[in-house]
Order: structure tokens, then sequence, then C-alpha cells
């Protein structure tokens, strides 16, 4: 009998409790929270911005030309491409998918771009571009919903395809087009603001009003936190999914436009960072990996907290391995807040 | 143990628990006796599962003492309550599907020789278990994961035996069962009572506690209302103490009046707290479905729904029950028959949407995994199966979702003030009443409802069959299906009894007794005298 000859435990309530246990525990259910426990909840909510607005202070302090309209114009217009293509991941994230092939797209859609450029008028190379990302959007969405395959997995086969399919097209050369307006998207300005920023601003603007108020936005939470209920109350849970990739695709097919437009050229082996810079970006903002939670806003806050961290380290002229390091942990704060938030609704 | 003196296997003092501004409980002193059966009821947060979890160690209390075999338990330490011989086993099981049954008993104190593990020594003592225990046998190659959760929970209880488990918590052990398994598992509640160890357990059966309990102690609102031996309690007594006030009152009454109808009418145990009544009047011919078919699973089933009425599935689980019930909602691509709607012949739903274009919805059995949408908000749970309706230019009007969601929940005593709340915080009954108003906010003509009052406590469930009732009134089709066969009897209008796939029979308010014993015996085929139709 080990037990009874061990030292007697001290009893209950013996040992204080200390106040933290309190709002760690699980709230009773329907049960109301405590008001400290109300205010974890809500520095957990708004962490993100938090976190943002120091990075804004220390950057600031860091190298005082930050806010200058120059410099905030710099860095918009430097992150427009990634910040539309984290729009599009957002919807594709929040109804529970991944897509990993946007890089490609992006990449693919310089390289048409450029090309048919060179053929049409710069209207039609658009709309021949987007054309083009929608089929890959098609693809992928099919190949999930209809051959029930990862999307992880199906989305990295098809960024190899696509990918490999715009290096056969380019025959692996840049391809410079001399069309007047061709970098209309990238230089040029609407109004006096760069086309490129009126561009994301206007994406973000959609983006945030359609998922937060239109009903295919509100389903697209619907299919990503519950799929079965969404399904049951009748929504076409295949169909949303395959829209939310077709967004995706089409928002890495504007990226690939402005960045053919901002550097000139069309290249198949451009823009790799993308795929991994767009999500990092939609999990700082601090929407949930699982699916189901998040918004737009936090998206548009992801991309200023990583514009930022770009920004200083540029003007500071640090190695971007410094930079790397520094976003690789801001990636893993985030999704330890949304574990922990999780943990917390039990 | 070994003690002479037989000290009481957990002795709980002044024992209580806040959760921030939330009293879980008050206040409780708990006796559990060596080698008794004791039942902890009362509804839905009460305080039973604060209880457990602090003999657990999952919970530390904010205040009081337990003894455990005489001996203090550490606050709070879930190591500590597994050293003293405490083992709870909550609905959530912790099997490992692919693993074979006694690798699950086995489970994180697997028999090995020079650290390889034995796998005949670890199946031998698991063959021993099963027959000690009396239970069958899961043949070794077959993975946990394709077993019932019966045998599941078995798997569970045995592996509490194997690490020489003195207490066992059991929280609602019988909630996701079918009768005979609840019996099997009662059973085996005994043998291990008979084994001297302590076992203590929740259910919102109340019938099952006073079967199997030697002491039953009733919660309400956190507190401690009462702890008598079996032989003092009733079953009006008992609901009258955990609900308390005027309801428990009332309710008590009624049972009270049906315990003599029963007793005159001669058969046994009364049904759920409500009055017995003539069948509602029939409308129109909604839904006629014949050789409803679903490979391995339901052959040759048809079924007629009314307007106004309800028609319960009787039988057991795997009678084909709940299959029946997916054919119809479209979620079975399998399924063939032929179908009738409003009288005209459609081809069979084979897609969710094509059963609701018929006006066919599904209140799911599984509220959480196919109902609800936890991490939303209760009015667009409410709205989501019509999000048109609250939406102008497909942009959705929060005002009007507020006002339509609170319009249909309130029908089934949801608080409006809380429709805004995110639904992962509401409690079952609510969450329940949700998935109800969303089939009040777009209106089907045939409600398919599986299982409609699960795990839910008992006030709720009132709530929740008088809703379907009233809904029935109001000329919606509704076919019911549940485990508990008192809510069956009570409820329907009709009951078509299925076995084995196979519809056995239709009892039909007007024409036979609908009871229990009544569905059993035409389930099981045995000759009843019918009163002639």
């Amino acid at each position: 009998m080990p037990q009874l000859e061990r030292a007697p435990e001290p009893p209950y309530g013996a040992v204080g409790r200390p106040a933290a246990a309190v709002a760690t525990a699980p709230a009773p259910a329907g049960g109301t929270r405590a008001v400290p426990a109300r205010a974890l909840d809500l520095v957990l909510r708004y962490a993100m911005v938090g976190v943002l607005v120091a990075l804004l202070i220390v950057a600031n302090a860091l190298s005082p030309g930050f806010f200058e309209i120059g410099n905030l114009r710099n860095i918009l217009t430097q992150n427009a491409a990634v910040g539309v293509v984290a729009i599009g991941m957002t919807f594709v994230i929040i109804a529970g998918g991944f897509d990993l092939s946007v890089s490609a797209v992006a990449a693919a859609g310089t390289v048409l771009f450029a090309s048919f450029a060179g053929h049409a008028s710069i209207p039609l190379a658009v709309l021949g571009v987007l054309a083009c990302a929608l089929v890959a959007g098609l693809f992928n969405g099919l190949v999930i919903t209809r051959l029930r395959v990862n999307p992880f997995v199906a989305t990295l086969g098809s960024s190899s395809i696509i990918a490999g399919l715009a290096l056969l097209y380019s025959h692996s050369q840049p391809i410079v087009p001399s069309k007047a307006g061709f970098d209309f998207l990238g230089t040029g300005t609407v109004a006096g603001v760069p086309t490129s920023i009126v561009v994301l601003a206007a994406g973000f603007a959609v983006g945030g009003v359609v998922l937060a108020k239109h009903v295919f936005g509100r389903a697209v939470f619907a299919v990503g936190g519950n799929a079965e209920a969404a399904r049951l109350s009748g929504m076409r849970v295949d169909t949303i999914r395959t829209i939310t990739y077709l967004i995706s695709a089409a928002c890495a097919a504007v990226a690939g436009l402005i960045i053919a437009s901002q550097t000139g050229v069309g290249q198949a082996d451009v823009a790799a960072n993308i795929t991994l810079d767009s999500i990092a970006i939609v999990i700082i903002g601090g929407t949930s990996l699982l699916g189901g939670e998040g918004a737009m806003w936090r998206t548009l806050v992801g991309l200023l907290i990583l514009a930022t961290i770009n920004n200083v380290f540029d003007s500071l002229a640090l190695d971007t391995a410094a930079q790397s390091v520094v976003k690789g942990s801001i990636v893993i704060v985030a999704v330890t807040l949304d574990a922990f938030t999780r943990s917390r609704q039990r | 143990m070994s003690a002479p003196s037989q000290p009481e296997a957990v002795r709980i003092r002044g024992v209580s628990r806040r959760f921030g501004a939330v009293q879980a409980l008050r206040d409780i002193d708990l006796t559990l006796e060596t080698g008794a059966v004791h039942a902890l009821v009362g509804e839905n947060g009460a305080g039973k599962s604060t209880c457990f979890g602090i003999l657990a160690g999952r919970i530390p209390p904010s205040d009081g003492t337990v003894e455990v075999f005489g001996e203090p338990l550490s606050a709070g330490d879930p190591r500590a309550s597994r050293r003293h011989g405490i083992v709870a086993i909550y609905q959530e099981l912790t099997i490992v599907p692919a693993l074979s049954a006694h690798a699950n008993v086995f489970l994180g104190q697997s028999l090995s020789r020079r650290g390889w593990l034995s796998e005949r020594a670890m199946r031998r003592r698991y063959l021993e278990l099963c027959e000690r225990l009396g239970v069958k046998a899961v043949p070794a190659g077959v993975a946990a994961g394709t077993l019932s959760v019966a045998d599941q929970q078995i798997l569970e209880i045995m592996r509490a035996l194997v690490s020489e488990a003195r207490i066992v918590l059991l929280d609602e052990p019988t909630a996701s069962l079918a009768q005979p398994e609840r019996e099997a598992l009662l059973e085996l509640m005994r043998s291990l009572r008979a084994e001297g160890i302590t076992l203590a357990f929740v259910s919102h059966n109340l019938d099952e506690v006073l079967e199997i309990a030697d002491a039953i102690t009733v919660f309400r609102d956190g507190r401690l209302i009462e702890t008598a031996p079996r032989s003092a309690w009733t079953k009006p007594r008992l609901v009258a103490q955990m609900l308390g006030g005027e309801t428990g009152e009332r309710l008590a009454q009624e049972l009270l009046a049906q315990d003599d109808d029963g007793a005159a009418a001669g058969h046994g145990a009364a049904p759920a707290a409500r009055p017995s009544r003539p069948a509602r009047p029939r409308g129109e011919l909604l839904l006629r479905a014949e050789e409803v078919t679903v490979p391995n699973a339901i052959e040759g089933v048809s079924l007629e729904l009314h307007a106004g009425q309800i028609v319960g599935l009787g039988g057991l689980v795997g009678s084909g029950r709940t299959t029946l019930l997916r054919a119809l909602a479209g979620l079975e691509p399998s399924a063939s028959g032929r179908l009738w709607v409003d009288g005209r012949e459609r081809p069979w739903p084979r897609t969710v949407r094509r059963a609701r274009e018929y006006g066919i919805a599904l209140l799911p059995e599984d509220r959480k995994g196919e109902g609800l949408v936890l991490s939303m908000s209760a009015m667009e749970n409410v709205t989501m199966s019509d999000w048109r309706g609250v939406a102008r230019w497909s942009l959705l009007s929060r005002r009007r979702m507020a006002s339509c969601a609170s319009a249909s929940a309130e029908k089934f005593g949801f608080r409006a003030a809380r429709i805004g709340e995110t639904v992962r915080n509401l409690s079952g009954g609510n969450q329940q009443k949700l998935l109800l108003a969303r089939w009040q906010h777009c209106r089907p003509r045939v409600l398919l409802a599986d299982e409609p009052t699960r795990g839910i406590d008992i006030g709720a469930k009132d709530e929740i069959l008088t809703a379907l009732e009233q809904m029935a009134r109001e000329g919606l089709g509704i076919v019911v299906v549940s485990s508990e066969l008192e809510e069956v009897t009570v409820v329907s209008d009709r009951v078509a009894v299925l076995a084995e796939g196979r519809l056995m029979g239709v009892l039909d308010r007007d024409r036979d007794a609908i009871t229990v014993a009544q569905i059993l015996n035409t389930a099981y085929d045995v000759e009843v005298a019918h009163a002639p139709a």
C-alpha cells in the first residue's frame, strides 16, 4: 500500500489558489464570465492591433522619416501584390481551405500579361490573364471538392503544374513587352494615388464587405465553421468552397499583373515567396487556420505588420535573414494566441 | 481497502467552487459509501459535473476538503486523484480508433518484457477481464474505432479496472446507448459493485437511476438538495427536487397522475411528464414513401406522413431509424425508393438541396457536429437556412436578422436577449432550441427530428417536446426518432416500428395503445392481442 506510506498531502483550501486560476478555468455552460476574463478576451481579440501600433511607434523611433507620405506610399506599393493575394487567401482559409498555388498563379500571370500585351490591348490582356487564372482556380476547386483531395496536396500539385506550364510557355525567358500603358498598374496613378494602392484598397473594401455582410461571405464562415451544418441548412458547400479558390486565383492573377507592371517584365520564376507571405499575413492578423473564424480587417492588420517590419529592416539596411527570423517569430506568436484563445473557449 | 474501519470511499466536506461570478458549487457535503452505486441527478448546470471534476482533480475547489478512503486528496491534481484510485469516464471517450480492443485497455499501462510490448499477455489478460465482467470479447484484429459506442465504453471501463481503480466516476454513461446496451451497461455496473468498486454516475434517465443506484443525490443550482438511499425516492419526488419551485410541483403532479394511469392500464413505468391524449387531426397527405431501400441498412420500408401529425419511428438503435430519416433528407446517396410529395411522384432525393426543394428538412442528431456552426452567433445559426430572407441586395441586415431570429427562437423559449451570443457559449438545451428555430425561420413542410432531446435537461426537454407539438398543430408534418422510447410514445400520433432495417408494423393512436411495451413487442414481432382495427 504505497499510498498509505506517503506523507499526507495538504487538504483542500489549505493551499491558497493563485488568482490566475480563475481566469483560466472553463466557464460553466451558459454562465457569465468574470469581468477580468472578459477583459482578457478583449485583449486577445485585438492583440494584433496592439502589436501593429507598437510596431509603428518603434518604426517611427528607429527611422524618423517613417510617416512621411513618400515612405508610406513606398510601403504600400511594395506590398500591394502580396496584399491582394492575402485578400483571396482570407476567403480560402476562412472556408477551411488552403491555397499553395498562388505564387505560381501570380508568376504565370506576369508571363501571360507580358505575352498578351504584345498581341492585344492592355484591357484585353488583363481580361485574358484573369480568365486563365479562373481556370486554374476552378481546377483547384474541383480537385478539392469533387475528387476530395486534401487542399494542401491539391494546391501543392497544381502549383507545380502551373509553374511548369508558365516556364514552358515562356521558354524560361523573361518577356519584355514595349506597349504603352503596360506599367499603368505598377507605376501609374489615379487622382494622384498609385494605381496599385487603389487596387489594394478597393480589394480590401469589397472583400471586407462581402465577407462581413454578403450572404456568400457568411456562407464562407458557415462552411469553414461546420461544413455539415451548412450542408444540412441547404447551402451548396462544394460550390462555395470552389468559389473561394476562384477568388484566390483571381487575386493572385491581379498580383501578377501588378508585379509585371511594376517590373516591366513577365517572368515565370518571380514572386516565389508570395504564397508563404500571404498565408503569414492572414494568420498574423488572427484569422484561424482551422477555418470559420476571422475577418478582412485582420488581414489588413497582418499586412501592415509585415509591411512595417520589412520597411524598418530595409531602412536600417539590416540583413534580410534577420527579417526572416522576426517574421517567423511573429507568425508563431499569432498562432499561439489563436490556440490560447481557443483553449479558453473550451 | 483493508483499513479495519472500512472508511467511506469519498468524503466531501464543505466544498464550494466559483467560476468567476458564477457559484458552481455551494458548500457541498457528500459521502460516497465504499462499494455502492451513487447517482447524481439534476438539471444541466446544477453542479454534478463540477463535482466529478473536483474528484477527478480536473477542477480545484475554491473551498472545502475531500478525503478519499480517509486520506486527504490534494486539490486540483489529476495525478493525485489517479493515485487514490479515482478514474473518471466522460461522454467523450478516449479510445484510440486504430488500435485493437486490448491495446486500448492497456493504453498507457502496457504489459512489456524488457521494453518490448507483450501482445500475448495483454490479450490474455483482456480475455480474462471479459470473462470476469461477463462481456463478449472483441476479436484481436478488430480496430476499436469500428466498435459501437457501447463497446468502446466497456473498453474504457476495463482500462480503469486494469489500472486498479477503486472509484469509478461515469458521466452520463448511457446517454448514447440503445436499450439493450443500456441494460448491459447496468449489468456491468452491478458486477463492478459486486467486486467492491465504488461507482458514482450522472444520468438524466431517472428510470435507470432508480433501477441501479443504492443512493441518490439531487443537485440544483450548485446546491446539494438531498442525499437519500434509493428506497426513499420515487420518480415524482426526484423530479420535484431537481426542478424545485412550481415547475417541479406541476411536473410531479402530472407524473403522479400518469403513474396511476400506467398502473391501471398495466404497462409499468410512467412515460415522460405529459398527459395522454387522442391523436391530432390528420391533415392532407404530405409525404408517402414506398420501397425505401438503403443497401446494408434498410429494405423495403414505407412511410406516410400527414400534415399536422407526428410520426415516431420506433425501434432500437441499429434498426434503421436514423438511416430512414437521413435517406428522406437526401443524405444517403445510395438510397432508392418511390416518393410522393403532395400526391405527386418525385424522384428520390439524393442531395440535401433536392430534399429541401420538396420541403423536407432534417434536425440532425449530432447538434454540434452537424447542426450548428459553433463559432457563429445564435441569430446567424437560426437564419442560415434562408439568409436571403434577411438580406437586401444579398447584403445581410443585422437588424432584420436579429428580429427574425428572435421571433423564431422565442417560440421555443429562447431568450431574445441572447440572440447575438456565440453559440459555443450556450447550453445544450438552448442550442437545440436554436436548431428548431432554424426550421421555424424557413418553414419546411416536413421536419425530420433525429433525437431532438438528446443530452438536455428535463426542463428543456419538456419545452422542446411542447414546441414540436406546437409546430405540428401549425400544419407541419414531423417524423421523430428518439432512443428514449417513452418520448416517442408520448409525442407521436402514429409509430412506425422498425427492426433490422424492416418495417415491422405501424401503431396508430386511434386504434392501438402506444406504449413502450407495444413498440418493443412489435419490434420483436411478439404476438400481442390487438384490438381489432
